[in-house]
């Protein structure tokens, strides 16, 4: 993706997130866009870029949140790290390995910010985080990154930049 | 041999024509044996007959359908467009009706309270699941502070946490990290009323004394700076009430449904601005700071 496509979907990710999204809620948990954005450009675009992404969106979450400030960069830039990581280990995916990893993104990440949450503001027993929020968060993220992957990704030509020099069978040569 | 025939053919020719005059003659024929030779005939005419008007009126339905059609499909594009139009109108006719009732029920309740307050609509929500606030389309260029209270004519809403010239954030009371002072209506008890995890809120700190039943109302009790007293926070659900603790706790049910806010008030003083009685001039400047 070019810069001007990462500008347009960082910029609508956040209205969309904070109004429409509403719609969706189950017990008042909506899916978090913006981390599947992330997951995706760690994924298929490297860790820098991962990193650079949640850092932007982690940030502009900041401004929108009643949270502390830092806190979304904090959590959002980690995960477009580890997205990256996973990246690696993962040269083709698929939709159940999608849903799989965006869970254990989700579920890493909100684990993360549940700390930072704690360091900052205090006391929510991590079981109570876990049970509403972080649990059912990260299972709608599994299905909407499940979703999208099958609606759009996987009918992307999509190249990951370290897959280039890579060939199978092996070159003789 | 020619000749026979001839005569014979003769023959039958005048017994024709006689049997032909005396039909002519003689009605009573007509009616039985001719008739009854001529059904068949009749029926096979009128058959064809039938059948051919109605193969005529077949290609005239057609060809009429056909040109029927080509208006028919016109207007009736013509119609869709219509209902298109007037099923839009109407639903902005709708929510412009459901608009006018909202903010008439705001302006009505803002008429009749006594402090000054701001109207205020919801713009956006928390991006994030682990806080619940709300945005909203004032910020201190319309006089919005942080620590406002956030009110609609069916109760507490939450607080102004941020701030901006043109938009502020409003921390919901259902919130973790957000805390109000409340009382029972019922019993008088105070306790703090606090968010869950669940998106819900519960009173906390009440006595062990106090009777409290499910579906007693919870109001403000204007102890904390931000509301005035006696403002429906919402109704008690289950209460809880353990031997050991120093307190019980009661689940609050709100009474804002806060996944349908549209538009909000925000208490911008709470300097009571009703005029004393007996007394003229400038209710701001003369009525006292009404902080129970």
């Amino acid at each position: 993706m070019n810069l001007w496509t990462y500008a347009i979907l960082v910029l609508l990710l956040i209205p969309v997130q904070t109004t429409w999204l509403q719609a969706i809620a189950m017990h008042a948990v909506k899916p978090d866009l913006a981390l599947l954005l992330i997951y995706f450009t760690g994924f298929y675009a490297g860790e820098l870029k991962g990193f650079m992404i949640g850092g932007l969106m982690g940030a502009l979450m900041d401004f929108f949140s009643g949270g502390p400030f830092g806190l979304q960069i904090a959590t959002k830039a980690a995960a477009g790290l580890l997205s990256g990581l996973l990246g690696r280990f993962f040269l083709n995916a698929t939709g159940a390995l999608t849903m799989g990893l965006v869970l254990l993104l989700s579920l890493l990440t909100g684990t993360l910010g549940y700390f930072f949450h704690e360091l900052v503001v205090g006391e929510i027993p991590f079981t109570e985080a876990f049970r509403w929020t972080l649990l059912p968060e990260a299972l709608y993220n599994s299905v909407l990154g499940g979703v999208v992957f099958w609606a759009v990704i996987r009918r992307l030509p999509i190249k990951k930049p370290w897959s280039e020099d890579v060939s199978f069978p092996p070159n003789p040569d | 041999m020619l000749r026979q025939i001839i005569n014979y053919r003769r023959f039958i020719l005048l017994l024709l024509t006689v049997l032909f005059v005396a039909v002519l003659l003689f009605p009573e024929l007509q009616r039985r044996p001719v008739s009854f030779l001529g059904r068949p005939v009749v029926f096979l005419i009128s058959g064809l007959q039938n059948g051919l008007t109605r193969t005529a009126d077949g290609f005239a339905n057609l060809w009429r359908g056909y040109i029927d059609l080509i208006s028919v499909r016109r207007e009736n594009a013509r119609l869709k467009q219509d209902l298109d139009r007037l099923q839009g109108e109407n639903l902005q006719l709708q929510e412009a009706a459901q608009a006018n009732e909202r903010l008439q029920q705001l302006l009505d309740f803002k008429k009749s309270n006594a402090y000054p307050m701001l109207a205020a609509a919801v713009i956006g929500r928390d991006p994030s699941n682990w806080y619940r606030t709300l945005m909203i389309n004032k910020g201190t260029r319309d006089g919005v502070a942080i620590e406002m209270g956030v009110i609609t004519p069916v109760g507490v809403v939450g607080r102004v946490i941020k701030t901006d010239p043109m938009v502020s954030q409003v921390l919901l009371v259902t919130d973790r990290n957000s805390a109000v002072a409340a009382l029972i209506q019922r019993t008088r008890d105070e306790g703090l009323v606090e968010g869950t995890e669940q998106g819900l809120a519960r009173i906390k700190y009440l006595s062990l004394l106090a009777d409290l039943k499910a579906g007693d109302v919870v109001l403000t009790s204007g102890l904390t700076g931000n509301f005035p007293k006696g403002l429906p926070i919402g109704t008690l659900g289950r209460v809880t009430k353990k031997e050991l603790d120093l307190f019980q706790q009661a689940e609050v049910v709100p009474s804002v449904d806060f996944s349908k806010l549209e538009e909000v008030l925000v208490i911008t003083s709470l300097e009571d601005r009703t005029p004393p009685a007996g007394r003229s001039g400038s209710p701001a400047a003369e009525s006292p700071k009404n902080r129970k």
